[in-house]
């Protein structure tokens, strides 16, 4: 991640950057001995006060007491501390602050590393932050790098999955987005109307955009707004794609005269689109849409 | 977070007896007793809490005797005395094992809620029976009952219960007052007793929160003006309530949508109304609109696996 300090621009790190980041802060959770070490220490003080003799004696028990609530306190209150850095992280990029939430997961990454679960929560933002940035092929060094380490078939594998097709597509690895798709179908079956399958259907209608089946795509339309319903607002990007599909269609496409149909379902897609979205946003993540504007 | 104004007190309308349409509680097939956990009672609550402290109060006590013994008697040097301190401190840290042990259980149990209630109820009636617990974790375990009977639709019980955890100091669980409250609120919707709610929501404003929390909130006071009547509250900053329920769900931001739709059409703007109504469509199917607006938007947005 680099700030230049003469313009105030952001550029998220590189594929590479990110790789070499997360072989620094792998996970590393203690080990048994680590864990069992105040323990050992308090027996340890227990055994030297029998062996000792005078004020020693009576002092040390207490001291091995208060060693073993302090260090259990402390222990606490710093795995409390680390949760709430990481769920305020969370919660900023909920908010859309992708630059913000990058840079503090970034950071905080090397004080996760003790506990798994924050770990990859951690990576997982980092990656979800690169990605709506843009930077896919980062995005996409994150998503592997979770998906090995996850168990398959859990719900949140297979979010991830979807998330890595999308982002494969974003990078326009158009082949191997078509591997990745396909390779997901059955996981996402048992998904359906969950922001999973929602997610999976807007991604195979970008790969049929990106790949120029716009008929295609206009002919499995049917269901298609039930589909999406579970993205919330997000699925406006969705309405955008069969917009500009319907506006490409060659049956009725711009080039024909029949174009007064075919630009009355693109209008109505385009209208749903940016009654959940401001175009800005539907041309910033898909500048292919530019064509539409013409439409409103 | 989000800094919208507290919720109008309902006794400045005349229109909150009752509110119309609310869901009925205590009516669903998962009302039957429950075989694991009796229904609650507060005496029995008390109770339990009661003889925690009495348990530990009595070994406080304890320690005290026995350290004052070891001063009187100079006994503190000798291997008797060793032996008496070494006694208490395991015998202390054995007590706080319990708590520790029903503590490591709790995420278990609150993951189960999702998606067994049974299991999690009968795994939480093994945790209840255990004592003595520090109060706190005592008092997280019926924050756990309290999200069962919720999800059970028993919210009469759900509200009882929040009230009588909340009646206690948490302590160190202090953070899980605003999920509380939350559920609280949300119960007392259910039950149609807004101003219940409205004291609910109102000691929301003073709980710091996370975003999560916030946009729970946002939802239930949303839904306690509407079913008011306090339309002009409802629409008061509706650009940034819109943003913040398109950080919801589907289903909720739907939900948002169509309860802020119902308080427009009300107060005559039409064209706002007529906005949030094709917003709600493309948000939420024709099914679950229907239910919305049947059930006066009782949509649930508490769930079981709060921090």
């Amino acid at each position: 991640m680099s700030f230049d300090t003469t313009t105030p621009r952001f550029a998220p790190p590189t594929p590479e950057q990110f790789d070499a980041h997360l072989r620094c802060c792998p996970v590393n959770p203690p080990s048994k001995w680590q864990a069992r070490a105040p323990w050992l220490v308090a027996l340890a003080l227990f055994a030297l006060s029998y062996l000792t003799a005078g004020p020693a004696s009576a002092l040390l028990p207490w001291v091995a007491l208060a060693w073993l609530l302090g260090h259990s306190s402390i222990r606490t209150r710093r795995a409390l501390a680390l949760e709430a850095q990481v769920r305020r992280t969370q919660e900023i990029a909920m908010l859309r602050r992708y630059p913000e939430a990058l840079r503090r997961g970034w950071r905080a990454l090397p004080r996760v590393v003790p506990n798994p679960m924050l770990h990859g929560q951690t990576v997982a933002m980092i990656a979800h932050c690169m990605d709506t940035l843009g930077s896919y092929d980062a995005a996409i060094v994150g998503y592997d790098y979770l998906l090995k380490r996850m168990p398959s078939g859990q719900p949140i594998t297979v979010h991830i999955g979807v998330s890595r097709a999308a982002a494969v597509l974003g990078a326009e690895r158009l082949s191997d987005a078509d591997d990745s798709l396909r390779q997901l179908r059955g996981a996402v079956e048992p998904f359906e109307n969950t922001p999973i399958s929602a997610a999976y259907r807007l991604a195979q209608l970008t790969q049929q955009v990106r790949t120029h089946h716009f008929a295609e795509a206009v002919s499995e339309s049917t269901g298609l707004v039930e589909a999406l319903r579970p993205l919330g607002v997000e699925a406006g990007y969705g309405h955008a794609l069969m917009a500009l599909c319907h506006y490409h269609c060659p049956e009725n496409g711009p080039d024909t005269n029949a174009s007064p149909d075919a630009h009355r379902s693109a209008r109505t897609w385009w209208d749903q689109a940016t009654l959940l979205l401001p175009s800005g946003s539907l041309l910033h993540r898909f500048p292919e849409l530019a064509p539409l504007t013409e439409l409103a | 977070m989000t800094q919208e104004p507290p919720p109008t007190d309902p006794t400045d309308q005349d229109d909150t007896a009752e509110a119309p349409g609310v869901e009925e509680h205590n009516g669903s097939a998962e009302d039957a007793p429950s075989p694991a956990i009796p229904p609650f009672s507060p005496d029995r609550f008390n109770r339990e809490t009661w003889i925690d402290s009495a348990i530990r109060w009595a070994m406080a006590g304890a320690v005290v005797v026995v350290a004052a013994g070891l001063i009187v008697f100079n006994l503190s040097n000798s291997t008797v005395g060793l032996a008496a301190v070494m006694l208490m401190a395991f015998g202390w840290i054995g007590v706080n094992t319990i708590s520790a042990g029903v503590w490591r259980a709790l995420p278990e149990v609150t993951a189960m809620i999702g998606y067994n209630p049974a299991a999690a109820e009968a795994e939480l009636a093994e945790l209840i029976k255990r004592r003595p617990l520090m109060r706190w974790v005592r008092l997280m375990l019926y924050h756990r009952l309290a999200s069962i009977r919720h999800r059970q639709h028993r919210f009469q019980e759900s509200a009882a219960i929040c009230q009588a955890v909340l009646s206690k100091p948490l302590g160190p669980a202090r953070a899980q007052r605003g999920p509380l409250l939350l559920m609280l609120a949300e119960a007392k919707l259910q039950c149609g007793d807004l101003f219940g709610a409205y004291t609910a929501l109102c000691d929301l404003h003073r709980e710091p929160q996370t975003l999560v929390e916030s946009l729970q909130r946002l939802t239930l006071q949303t839904r306690y003006e509407v079913l008011a009547g306090h339309d002009h509250a409802a629409l008061a900053g509706v650009r940034q309530k819109l943003l913040l329920a398109e950080l919801m769900p589907a289903e909720h931001c739907g939900a948002m949508h169509a309860m802020l739709t119902t308080s427009a059409a009300r107060s005559g703007q039409l064209e706002l109304a007529d906005w949030l109504r094709r917003r709600s469509m493309l948000l939420c199917s024709p099914a679950q609109l229907q239910h919305l607006f049947s059930k006066s938007f009782a949509i649930r947005v508490v769930g079981p696996t709060e921090r």
